[in-house]
C-alpha cells in the first residue's frame, strides 16, 4: 500500500496539539486532517481510503474512548491509537480491550509515533483487501440460483453426488449440473477451493461466522 | 535431488495447482476443512491427534508429526504424531534446533524440505541422516507451518516402507492439508494469546481497583499478594519491591514474593547500577529477556545478573507524581522469558498503580502523624492558655502523659533547672505503665552533669536514638546509656526568662525511631506551652500573694491609712484610722477626705488635692507644718500625713498614712513597705508605670518601668530613640497626635531595642494627657507593659496555622498531580511534534522559511504556556509568609481554574463562570486560590459517584455591599441537613481518603481575610452552594505596598 495516499485523522480538543502533530505528520509525507472534537470528526463524509486516527484520551464532551465505541458500532474500520497522558491506568487498558491498536503517552517521541502509524496504515490496508477480496467473492455467490446454493452448501459439508440428491430430493444428474455450475460462477476448479473461498466469507457447513471473535483476534 | 521450493508467502492464496482428482481425497479435504473451521480452540489438539491416523492411512503414508516451536523459539515441540500400527510410535518430546541444524535451517527459509530417499539429503544433514537410518526413514517431506509470515513450526510426512518421489500434485495436497492445519494453530495460539492478555487485564483492574478501595494501614499486606499473584501469572520465580533510599544512592528492597526455595533480591542494590538507575530515572523499563541482549554500558548489572543465577528481568520504575519512590522487579531464573512489548506496557500500567498505593502511603503516614501532633499541639494550647493557675500543675502532667502516649515513650518529663545555683530537679513527670517513674528528689545536674551542660548552658537540642547496639564513645551517650538506662532520649531545653530554665525531655528504655529530627522543633513549641503555662501560673500566683499581704499590712497597719480616689473620695480606711478619728470604716468610705479635717483647713486642702493628684513623688503633708485632723466626736488630734500617688491601670489613687508624730518612725516604715510593695506588684505583672511632666518636659518611670526599658531616659526622645528604627516614626505620630487631638488616649505598641544589644521587647504604652482649664497639657500618665511573650506566642500561633494551610495545599496539590501532568503534557506534546517536524522540514533540504517560522512561534507560544502551569502549581508548593496585596478577584479565579481544567475533564465535569472584572479585594492570591481549590475540588469529589448526567459547577464573583462575593455551586448529592452545622468544623469529613480540613481550611483562611465563608441553603433539590465574601479593597495596586500595621503619618 502506498503510504502517500493514507490519511491520518487527529482528534484532540487542544489546538496546539493538533497544530504540532498534523505538522509532525505531514513532514513524514501523510495526509493530515485535524479535529477539535468526536462531533466535528463524525459530522466529516465517511472516509473510504486507507488511514488511520490519533484520538486523544481526555477531552471534554465525548472522550476519546466512547468516539472509539461509536466508530465500532458505526462499522468504521480506521484504526485507532491512543494519546494519553502519564498515569491514566484504567482508561489505557480498557482502550485495549476495546480494540485500540495502541497507546502513546504524551508527549510522543516522533519515531515511535510515525511506527505506530505505519503499522496502522498497513494494518488497515490489509483489513481493506480482505474485504476487497470479500466483496468479489459474494458478488460471485450472488449469481448463484437457490437451488445452486442448496447444492453448494451441501458440497462444502463433503456429501457425495448421491447423498446430495437424495437430501434435495433430486436425481444424480442434476445434481451434477447444478455442481458443475456452481464451480464454474464462483470461478474454482475444485471442492478444496470452494470451502476456501466459503470460509473467507464465513459460509460454514453448521455455524454461524465467528465476526466478533475475529475482530477481537486481529487485536492481539 | 530435487531443489527446495520456496513457499508463496500468504495464506489466503488459493491453492491453483493440478490437483490429484482423488474422490477419496477430496472428501477428506473437505471433511478436515469443515471439522476444523468448527473447531473450538481448545478442542483442535484434540483434533488433530483425531485425524493425523486417518490422513496418514488415507495416504498411505506410515508416520505424520507435526513440530512448533515456542512462542520464544528456543526449542522444538513435537506436539502430535502418529505412527502406523507396526513400526514403533514417535513419543511427542522437545528438541533442540542443535538435533536438526540443517532441516531447522531450511524451515527458516520457509523452504519444502523433499527428501525422496536418505541418499537425497546434501552432506552438510548429518544429524538428520543419523535419524532417518536409526527410525528407519525411508522417505520423507518437511512443510513449514507459516502464519502471518512467521514460522511457527513445520509437519513432516513420513513413509517407513517404501521410497516415495512426491511428485508435486502430491506436494500441494500436503501443502493444502498444512494450510488447514496452520489456520487451526493459528486460532488456537491468538485465543490463547487473547485468554492471557485477557486474565492479566483482569488481573490489572481488579489489582487497581483493590488499591484504591484499600484502608489506609493494609497497604504492605495487600503489595505482597498482589507480587504473588502477578509472579504465578507471568510464570517467573520473583517479584520484588524496591524503594528508593532518602539519599537516593540505593534502592531497598521492601516487599518481596519468591517462589520456593528461590532467594530473594539482595537487602540493597546501590546506584552503581549506574545503567538501570539510569533507565528507571527516566522513567524507562529496564527490560532484559536475555543477559546476552545487554549492552557493553551494563557490565555491573551482567555481573549481578549472573552471579544471581537471573535468566531475565524486567524492571519498572514507581513513580508517584514526578517522585521516583523506587522500582517493581520481576525476575525468571529458571529460563529465560520474551517480554513482549504489549506486557511490558501492561507492567508499566501495574507500576503505576504500586506507585500510587505506596505513594499514597507515604503521604498519608508522614501527614497523619503530623497532624495528630498538631492536633495535640493544638488541644494543649487551647487547655493550657485558659487554665487557673491552682490547675496549672495538674494540666502539664496531663500534657507529658499525652505526650508520652502519643510517642509511645517511657518517660515524659520537664527538668527545672536553676543556673545560680546550678540544681535540676524534676519538676513534673510522666511515665508508661510498668515503669518506675524517675526520681524527683535527685539533682541531675550533679547525676549528669554533661546533660546539663549541654541542655542548659549551651541551650542546644539532644537527640539520640539507638544507643547501647555498641559500647557509647561519646560521653554524653555513655550518660544516657549507663547512667540513666536510656536507649533513647530527646531533650530540648526551654528558657523561660529569668535565671530558671527548663528541660522537656521524652525517654525511653526501648529503640525508638519515631521522634525523628522533624519533630524536634514541634516538641519545642509544645515544651514552651508548657513553661509558658507554668510561668504564668507562678506570676498569677505571686501576684495574688502580694495584694493580699497588701491589703494586710493596711489592714494592721500601727498607723491610719487611707486611699482616696482622684475626686478626693475615701476608698479605702483602716482600722487604726476608725480608731483614731472615730468613725467606723462604712461611715467614711465614698465620702470626700476633707471630713476628716478642721473646717478652716477644708478649702485649702481641697485646692492642694487637685494639685497633687497629678504628681509623681510620694511627699508629706504640710511641707514640715504640724496639721491637725477632727475626730467624729469634734477633738482634733495632731497628725503627720504622707501621701503617695499610686498609678494603676484603672487610674490613679492616693495613699495616705496618718500617724501620730509620736509614732513617725513607725509610719515612715510603714510607707516604704507600701511603696516597695507596689513595685514588686508591678514587676511581676510585668507593668510599669510612667509620668510626663509638660513643665519640665522630664519622663518619670517606675522601677518596672526601668526594668522594661532598660537603659535610663528622661526625655521623651530618648525613649523614641529606643525604638527600632522602623517604629520610631509611628511612636513619634502616635505621640504627637495624641497630644494634638486631645481626645484619644494614648495606645501604641512598638519594639524597643535595646542600645547593648540585649533582646529586643515589644512594648505595649498607654496613656492619658491632663490638661490645664486653659486647655494647655499638664502632665502625661500612663503604663509601659512588656508584651513580648504574648506576641511571640501568636506569632507561633499563626506560623502554625501557615503550616497547617500549607500541608493542605501541599496535599491538594498532589491529588492533582495527574492533572497537572496531562496540562503540562499538552504544550510538552505540541514543543515535540514541532521541534521534530520542523528538523524533519530542515533535513528535506528545501525547507520553507515562512512555515519555519511559524513553527517556531508556535514552540515559543506553547513553552510559555507550560511554564505558567509550573509556575501555578509552584505557588501552591511554596512555603511563604502571608502576603496581602491588592488582587482581581477575577484573575485570581481564572488562574486556578486553568489549572484545574483537566481535572474536571477527567471528571466529566462541566465547568461555567461568570466572573466580575472589576472586584478587587487585599489578599494572599495563593490563600484565596487555596480555598477556591478546595471548594470546586469538594464539589467534584462529591459529584464523582453521583448518578447525575449533569455533573456541572458554576463559579461566579461579583461585588455586593462593600464585599466581594464568590459562589462555587454543584449539581451533585448536596448536604444533608444534619451535616450542615458541622462542615466547617475540622475532621467533619465523609470521604474515605480526606483528612476533613479542606472547609476548616477554606474557614479559617477566610476569616483571616476579615471575611467569612457559609453554605447556602439549599434551593430545589439537587446540589452545594458555598459563597465566601472577602471585603472589596478600592486601591490602586501602587498603594498596596504600604499596608503595614502602622501607618506613619
Amino acid at each position: 500500500m502506498n503510504s502517500d495516499a493514507a490519511t491520518v485523522f487527529v482528534v484532540d480538543d487542544d489546538p496546539s496539539v493538533r497544530r504540532g502533530l498534523g505538522r509532525l505528520l505531514r513532514s513524514a509525507g501523510y495526509r493530515v486532517e485535524t479535529f477539535e472534537s468526536a462531533k466535528d470528526f463524525l459530522a466529516r463524509a465517511r472516509y473510504a481510503g486507507a488511514g488511520c486516527m490519533i484520538l486523544d484520551v481526555r477531552m471534554p464532551g465525548t472522550t476519546g474512548p466512547e468516539l472509539q465505541v461509536q466508530m465500532a458500532e458505526m462499522g468504521v474500520s480506521l484504526p485507532v491509537v491512543f494519546l494519553t497522558a502519564h498515569g491514566e491506568v484504567a482508561t489505557g487498558v480498557s482502550a485495549m480491550k476495546k480494540g485500540a491498536l495502541d497507546f502513546l503517552e504524551k508527549p510522543v517521541d516522533d519515531e515511535a509515533l510515525l511506527e505506530v502509524v505505519r503499522q496502522a496504515i498497513a494494518q488497515h490496508a490489509c483489513t481493506q483487501a480482505h474485504q476487497e477480496a470479500r466483496r468479489l467473492i459474494e458478488g460471485r455467490l450472488a449469481t448463484l440460483s437457490a437451488r445452486e446454493r442448496d447444492v453448494m452448501r451441501e458440497v462444502i459439508q463433503g456429501r457425495l453426488n448421491k447423498q446430495i440428491g437424495a437430501a434435495l430430493g433430486i436425481t444424480e444428474k442434476t445434481v451434477k449440473v447444478h455442481r458443475g455450475r456452481v464451480m464454474e460462477k464462483m470461478g474454482v476448479g475444485s471442492v478444496a477451493e470452494l470451502v476456501h473461498l466459503c470460509d473467507i466469507i464465513g459460509i460454514t457447513p453448521a455455524l454461524p461466522a465467528a465476526g466478533e471473535d475475529e475482530a477481537m483476534r486481529r487485536v492481539f | 535431488m530435487p531443489e527446495p521450493s520456496a513457499l508463496p508467502p500468504t495464506a489466503y492464496q488459493p491453492d491453483t495447482g493440478d490437483t490429484l482428482r482423488s474422490p477419496e481425497f477430496e472428501i477428506l479435504i473437505s471433511e478436515l476443512a469443515a471439522d476444523f473451521v468448527s473447531m473450538r480452540a481448545n478442542a483442535i489438539d484434540d483434533g488433530i491427534d483425531r485425524w493425523l491416523g486417518r490422513i496418514v492411512r488415507t495416504l498411505g503414508l506410515d508416520r505424520m508429526t507435526v513440530a512448533q516451536l515456542r512462542s520464544d523459539s528456543s526449542a522444538i515441540i513435537r506436539t502430535h504424531s502418529y505412527t502406523v500400527p507396526g513400526h514403533v510410535p514417535l513419543t511427542p518430546r522437545v528438541q533442540h534446533e542443535g538435533d536438526v541444524p540443517w532441516l531447522a535451517g531450511q524451515m527458516r527459509n520457509q523452504r519444502i524440505v523433499l527428501i525422496p530417499k536418505v541418499s537425497d539429503l546434501p552432506p552438510e544433514a548429518v544429524r538428520e541422516r543419523e535419524f532417518m537410518l536409526a527410525e528407519g526413514l525411508k522417505s520423507n517431506v518437511s512443510i513449514p507451518i507459516v502464519i502471518g509470515g512467521d514460522l511457527i513450526g513445520w509437519i513432516s510426512f513420513t513413509s517407513m516402507g517404501a521410497e516415495c518421489d512426491w511428485r508435486p500434485e502430491v506436494v500441494n495436497r500436503l501443502r493444502l492439508i498444512v494450510n488447514i492445519f496452520a489456520g487451526a494453530l493459528r486460532r488456537k495460539r491468538d485465543d490463547f494469546q487473547l485468554e492471557r492478555t485477557r486474565q492479566f487485564e483482569e488481573l490489572l483492574s481488579a489489582i487497581s481497583a483493590q488499591f484504591v478501595q484499600l484502608p489506609w494501614g493494609s497497604i504492605d499486606r495487600h503489595l505482597r499478594s498482589t507480587l504473588q499473584r502477578v509472579v504465578e501469572f507471568l510464570g517467573v520465580d520473583r517479584g520484588t519491591i524496591l524503594t528508593m533510599s532518602p539519599d537516593r544512592s540505593a534502592l531497598c528492597r521492601t516487599i518481596w514474593y519468591a517462589r520456593g526455595g528461590i532467594d530473594p533480591v539482595p537487602v540493597a542494590l546501590s546506584s552503581d547500577y549506574a545503567w538501570m538507575f539510569g533507565k528507571l530515572c527516566g522513567g524507562e523499563p529496564m527490560v532484559v529477556s536475555s543477559i546476552a541482549d545487554l549492552p557493553v554500558e551494563a557490565a555491573a548489572e551482567r555481573e549481578y545478573l549472573e552471579r544471581a543465577g537471573v535468566r531475565s528481568a524486567v524492571a519498572v520504575p514507581l513513580f508517584f507524581g514526578e517522585t521516583l519512590l523506587g522500582a517493581a522487579i520481576f525476575s525468571a531464573l529458571r529460563e529465560e522469558v520474551r517480554w513482549s512489548r504489549a506486557f511490558v506496557q501492561r507492567l508499566l500500567l501495574l507500576g503505576g498503580v504500586l506507585a500510587s498505593a505506596l505513594g499514597r502511603q507515604t503521604l498519608e503516614e508522614a501527614q497523619r502523624g503530623m497532624m495528630r501532633f498538631e492536633q495535640l499541639i493544638a488541644d494543649v494550647s487551647a487547655r493550657l492558655a485558659a487554665v487557673a493557675c491552682d490547675r496549672a500543675d495538674e494540666e502539664v502532667t496531663r500534657t507529658l502523659r499525652a505526650t508520652l502516649k502519643f510517642f509511645g515513650a517511657d518517660h515524659c518529663t520537664l527538668v527545672q533547672a536553676d543556673l545560680a545555683r546550678g540544681s535540676a530537679r524534676i519538676c513534673h513527670r510522666a511515665n508508661d505503665t510498668g515503669i518506675t517513674p524517675l526520681r524527683t528528689d535527685v539533682d541531675y545536674a550533679s547525676a549528669c552533669p554533661l546533660i546539663y551542660e549541654w541542655l542548659f548552658r549551651r541551650g542546644e537540642t539532644l537527640v539520640r536514638s539507638r544507643l547501647g547496639d555498641r559500647p557509647a564513645e561519646d560521653a554524653i551517650d555513655r550518660e544516657i546509656a549507663e547512667g540513666l538506662g536510656f536507649r533513647s532520649m530527646v531533650a530540648i531545653p526551654i528558657s523561660s526568662g529569668g535565671r530558671v530554665h527548663y528541660g522537656f525531655v521524652l525517654a525511653s528504655r526501648r529503640e525508638n525511631a519515631s521522634w525523628s529530627k522533624e519533630y524536634a522543633p514541634r516538641l519545642s513549641v509544645l515544651g514552651d506551652t508548657l513553661v509558658n503555662a507554668l510561668t504564668r501560673a507562678r506570676a498569677d500566683e505571686a501576684l495574688r500573694t502580694s495584694e493580699e499581704r497588701f491589703r494586710s499590712v493596711v489592714e494592721s497597719a500601727p498607723s491610719g491609712v487611707l486611699i482616696v480616689d482622684r475626686d478626693g473620695r475615701i476608698i479605702l480606711a483602716n482600722p487604726y484610722l476608725e480608731r483614731m478619728f472615730g468613725y467606723r470604716s462604712e461611715a467614711m468610705l465614698g465620702r470626700h477626705v476633707e471630713m476628716l479635717l478642721p473646717l478652716p483647713d477644708r478649702e485649702r486642702h481641697h485646692a492642694y488635692r487637685r494639685e497633687f493628684i497629678s504628681e509623681t513623688d510620694a511627699r508629706r503633708m504640710g511641707g514640715g507644718r504640724e496639721l491637725v485632723g477632727l475626730r467624729k466626736d469634734g477633738t482634733e488630734i495632731p497628725v503627720e500625713i504622707g501621701l503617695s500617688p499610686i498609678g494603676t491601670s484603672e487610674g490613679r489613687f492616693v495613699l495616705a498614712t496618718v500617724i501620730d508624730v509620736t509614732e513617725r518612725k513607725q509610719a515612715e516604715q510603714a510607707l516604704r513597705d507600701s511603696a516597695r510593695r507596689l513595685a514588686e506588684a508591678q514587676r511581676v505583672a510585668r507593668l510599669g508605670s510612667w509620668e510626663w511632666d509638660v513643665a519640665t518636659e522630664r519622663i518619670q518611670l517606675s522601677e518596672e518601668a526601668r526594668r522594661i526599658v532598660g537603659v535610663e531616659v528622661v526625655k521623651v526622645s530618648d525613649l523614641v530613640a529606643l525604638a527600632r528604627a522602623e517604629d520610631r516614626l509611628a511612636l513619634l505620630g502616635a505621640i504627637s497626635r495624641h497630644w494634638r487631638e486631645r481626645s484619644e488616649s494614648l495606645d501604641i505598641e512598638c519594639r524597643l531595642a535595646p542600645p547593648d544589644g540585649g533582646a529586643e521587647r515589644i512594648v505595649r504604652i498607654s496613656g492619658n494627657t491632663y490638661y490645664q482649664p486653659d486647655g494647655a497639657p499638664l502632665r502625661s500618665v500612663g503604663t509601659i507593659q512588656d508584651v513580648s511573650e504574648a506576641r511571640q506566642a501568636e506569632e507561633e500561633t499563626r506560623t502554625l496555622r501557615m503550616q497547617l494551610w500549607h500541608t493542605d495545599r501541599v496535599a491538594r496539590s498532589g491529588m492533582l498531580t495527574a492533572s497537572l501532568a496531562h496540562e503540562l503534557n499538552q504544550p510538552l506534546t505540541a514543543i515535540l511534534s514541532n521541534s521534530q517536524a520542523a528538523l524533519r522540514f530542515l533535513a528535506s533540504g528545501n525547507p520553507d522559511i515562512a512555515e519555519l517560522r511559524e513553527t517556531l512561534e508556535d514552540i515559543v507560544r506553547d513553552d510559555k504556556r507550560a511554564a505558567a502551569v509550573i509556575s501555578g502549581l509552584r505557588a501552591m508548593v511554596r512555603h511563604k509568609a502571608s502576603e496581602r496585596e491588592g488582587v482581581g478577584m477575577a484573575a485570581v479565579l481564572t488562574e486556578i481554574l486553568a489549572l484545574l481544567r483537566s481535572e474536571l475533564i477527567g471528571a466529566g465535569v462541566e465547568l461555567t463562570t461568570d466572573l466580575d472584572q472589576d472586584c478587587s479585594v487585599l489578599a494572599d492570591r495563593v490563600q484565596l486560590q487555596q480555598v477556591v481549590l478546595n471548594l470546586v475540588m469538594n464539589a467534584v469529589e462529591a459529584m464523582r459517584d453521583s448518578k447525575t448526567e449533569e455533573r456541572r459547577i458554576s463559579v461566579s464573583c461579583r461585588g455586593a455591599d462593600g464585599a466581594v462575593q464568590v459562589r462555587v455551586q454543584d449539581t451533585g448529592p448536596g448536604i444533608p441537613p444534619e451535616r450542615r452545622r458541622s462542615v466547617f468544623d475540622a475532621f467533619a469529613t465523609t470521604k474515605p481518603q480526606g483528612m476533613g480540613l479542606g472547609l476548616a481550611v477554606c474557614r479559617s483562611i477566610v476569616e483571616s481575610h476579615g471575611g467569612r465563608i457559609w453554605l447556602e441553603p439549599a434551593a430545589g433539590a439537587r446540589g452545594a452552594t458555598f459563597v465566601f465574601s472577602i471585603p472589596a479593597w478600592a486601591g490602586t495596586s501602587a498603594d498596596a505596598g504600604s499596608n503595614g500595621e502602622v501607618v506613619a503619618r
